[in-house]
């Protein structure tokens, strides 16, 4: 059957075989590319690491130390009362590292003047939510800093 | 209510003038002749440049220039990274045809003598632009950091060492000490990813604009024998034709890259042992292998001369005397024909070939 009249003239569609082709040659060009610049190396977050108790024992009342959580940078507190606290010290705004202010017993973060309690909750400034809080509790002589998100904690340390 | 239509193609064109670039690409002749064939290699080598200005630094993004995790970062990129493997192979294969298409480039336009008044310039800059691709590709060699790259490392920063005078200072330059030691790596990938491909594109960008001033030069011979049948040499337009022809010859052109790239990746030798003896049958890569060659047959002294310094002078000479072609070759400037420079550039061509093949097979 013969069409009364052509969608596309002969034209059109050679034109649109060229472009046509240049694409999908830049799809396949391009494709090994972005796998390429994609790729990282999948780092998860461990389930929990370990502290030496001494070490722990050592830290004075009211300040803050920092340690490695797999990629993450931790913060831990130790309260006026005495009690351990763990977060994660990266800013849930825009992931600069936070400190702790023993007079305020907040913690601060300068980037963007954002401030966090002792609980880790959002209390002043851009940060939208709270601090990653880790779970503590001692074992043996070493402390055990945990994931609460990886949830198999018991088994680690 | 009809939507108004926004035409992309007219607003671009107000801004930018692109129509203007299309006139005039649509004004310029291409000539074509017999020899015209040559003149598809100066598109071919721009694609090329283009896609090692593309894969060389995506490259980047995993290879870890120091001494100590060159190699490591090269086997992650071959084994670990997703298409880490065919990347560097097709930036690998794409010097290797680079290299071959500038020594076709090269050879051509020396034997049909383009390097005639006006075009001195063009051949000046196209023999720099020769030498900064040898030595990119010399120096991309060296960077994985394996064993053949250690021994060209040597041998490579040794050379210069014979040219009188100034040699010692070359080679410590090169070097960054006596020795091929930590800081050399670092100096070949500096003037890998910076230096040479920099000033390639700068000399690039005067030699383009220069052959579209002048025009296609056309062999005397082809000349002569239009002027003796008293007719014009046909022509067609550089846009659409022309730019046509070079869009097929790229597809090609990129096709064969592909092939060789995924049919033979490049490799990673052993790991350097700085205390190891160079194994045996260890040759250069195959750009250099004629020099290699040459150097090989070269008797130990020559006239009381050491026979390291008489090659290297040698060779230094002969590419001398091409580079300054349009100066001493008289006779092609007056437009005659100029037998001494075709044989001399056949004898070239014939050496190259043959020296090549000799290194290559024994």
């Amino acid at each position: 059957m013969k069409l009364k009249k052509s969608l596309l003239s002969r034209r059109d569609f050679f034109t649109g075989l060229i472009y046509g082709g240049l694409a999908s040659l830049t799809a396949f060009l391009g494709y090994p590319v972005v796998r390429f610049l994609y790729y990282e190396k999948k780092l998860p977050l461990p389930q929990a690491v370990t502290a030496p108790l001494a070490e722990i024992e050592k830290i004075p009342v009211n300040s803050a130390v920092y340690f490695q959580y797999g990629y993450l940078p931790g913060i831990l507190v130790k309260t006026q009362t005495g009690e351990i606290k763990a977060f994660s010290a990266k800013c849930t705004h825009l992931d600069c590292n936070v400190q702790y202010q023993p007079e305020t017993q907040q913690f601060h973060c300068a980037c963007h003047d954002g401030y966090f309690d002792i609980t880790g909750k959002n209390i002043a400034g851009p940060p939208p939510s709270p601090l990653l809080a880790f779970t503590v509790r001692q074992e043996g002589d070493v402390m055990v800093i945990a994931n609460p998100e990886s949830g198999e904690e018991a088994k680690t340390a | 209510m009809e939507a108004k239509k926004i035409d992309v193609k007219k607003a671009l064109d107000e801004r930018l003038s692109l129509g203007a670039l299309i006139t005039l690409a649509r004004k310029k002749m291409v000539p074509m002749h017999k020899h015209t064939v040559w003149y598809y290699m100066g598109a071919l080598l721009i694609i090329l440049f283009m896609i090692q200005m593309i894969t060389g630094p995506v490259l980047l993004f995993y290879y870890k220039p120091a001494a100590e995790t060159a190699y490591q970062s090269v086997a992650e990129i071959m084994v670990r990274v997703p298409y880490g493997w065919l990347i560097r192979s097709v930036h690998h294969w794409a010097s290797n045809l680079m290299i071959m298409i500038a020594f076709v480039h090269f050879f051509s336009t020396f034997l049909v003598k383009a390097y005639r008044r006006p075009r001195e310039f063009t051949w000046l800059t196209g023999m720099v632009m020769f030498l900064l691709v040898l030595f990119l590709g010399y120096t991309g060699y060296t960077l994985p950091y394996d064993e053949r790259a250690f021994f060209a490392l040597n041998v490579g920063t040794d050379m210069p060492g014979a040219i009188p005078v100034v040699g010692e200072y070359i080679l410590e330059f090169l070097r960054g000490g006596p020795n091929v030691g930590l800081h050399t790596l670092n100096r070949f990938f500096a003037l890998h990813v910076g230096v040479l491909p920099l000033a390639l594109l700068v000399v690039l960008a005067v030699h383009v604009v220069l052959v579209q001033l002048h025009g296609m030069s056309i062999p005397v011979s082809v000349e002569k024998k239009a002027q003796a049948e008293k007719k014009k040499i046909p022509a067609k337009p550089m846009f659409p034709h022309f730019v046509w022809h070079d869009a097929i010859n790229g597809l090609l052109l990129i096709g064969v890259l592909f092939t060789l790239a995924i049919c033979m990746p490049s490799e990673l030798g052993p790991v350097i042992d700085y205390l190891k003896p160079a194994p045996e049958g260890v040759k250069p890569d195959w750009f250099f292998l004629w020099v290699y060659q040459i150097l090989k047959w070269v008797p130990t002294y020559v006239l009381g001369i050491e026979g390291e310094v008489v090659g290297i002078t040698g060779l230094a000479l002969a590419a001398g005397a091409i580079f300054c072609a349009p100066f001493i070759d008289w006779k092609s400037q007056r437009n005659e024909r100029s037998p001494v420079f075709t044989i001399f550039g056949v004898v070239s061509l014939l050496v190259f070939l043959v020296c090549t093949a000799i290194g290559f097979f024994f």
